[in-house]
């Protein structure tokens, strides 16, 4: 892995991806996989109901004509689908031993990145609602700041919510503690 | 010629030998490979700038570019039985 891009300090690693759960990309995936049947589906039952309108005279073979057709349809499917993946692949949140970096990639042309330092964590909150987030280990987390605009972080559908608060929360006790070490030594 | 007043109108058959032939499928192909190329660009840039050269990025890319290039080949193939 090559995390440059993230201009992190010298002393500073990724500690933690992370991203949403798989389910969110299924989704898509699966919507996608229908529309792959979709021409044989309605192939199908026009044959069955009016197969009068599918009678149409065409000077080569039809059989070659609907494979290049359909390989165009599974083309643009295919294309469609990478577009979900790279969405739901570069929507992620790096813990690193500082910070939380925030990249949100609302859009294929809409990314933002936020930081966010843990000194100014308020608060962390998961919340797993519904049967198949239960099942699947998912729900969102939120990150409540100590700012001034009190701005909140949310990532929606994070696979092992609680986890990621563990994480978050010893390393913003680990930022307190050395805080509280160095101004301690100061008032000695 | 007796037109029976109770039976509708035979639907119309297409007429279909204009604009279904080999150099229009061409055609359609063309544009289709332009559309798409320039997508490719898209999905590589992000790949290559954000995807922080992860092994993931690099299977999804390889894969996407060997089912991308096996239909286009495959498209091209059935032009080629159409005719």
């Amino acid at each position: 892995m090559n995390y440059e891009i993230l201009n992190l300090e010298p002393d500073e690693h990724v500690i933690l991806e992370v991203r949403k759960h798989w389910i969110v990309f299924a989704g898509h995936a699966v919507g996608l996989l229908f529309a792959a049947f979709l021409p044989f589906i309605i192939l199908t039952l026009f044959k069955i109901f009016l197969p009068s309108l599918i009678i149409i005279k065409i000077p080569g073979n039809t059989s070659a004509l609907f494979l290049f057709f359909y390989c165009l349809w599974l083309l643009a499917l295919w294309i469609s689908f990478f577009f979900d993946w790279t969405k739901y692949y570069l929507d992620v949140w790096y813990v690193t031993e500082k910070r939380i970096i925030i990249v949100d990639q609302k859009k294929i042309f809409d990314r933002g990145i936020s930081n966010l330092r843990f000194d100014k964590i308020q608060d962390v909150t998961i919340e797993v609602e519904g049967f198949i987030p239960t099942l699947l280990n998912f729900g969102n987390i939120k990150v409540q700041t100590a700012s001034e605009d009190n701005f909140d972080f949310l990532l929606t559908n994070v696979r092992n919510p609680e986890q990621v608060r563990k994480i978050i929360f010893s390393q913003h006790n680990e930022i307190g503690d050395k805080f509280v070490r160095t101004v301690g030594v100061r008032k000695e | 010629m007796e037109v029976n007043p109770f039976t509708l109108p035979p639907l119309p058959h297409f007429i279909t030998s204009f604009f279904i032939s080999v150099p229009v499928l061409l055609g359609i192909l063309g544009l289709f490979f332009i559309g798409y190329f320039i997508l490719v660009l898209i999905l590589l840039y992000h790949w290559t700038s954000y995807g922080m050269k992860n092994q993931h990025v690099f299977v999804a890319q390889s894969l996407f570019l060997i089912v991308s290039v096996s239909l286009f080949v495959t498209a091209g193939l059935s032009l080629y039985y159409f005719q």
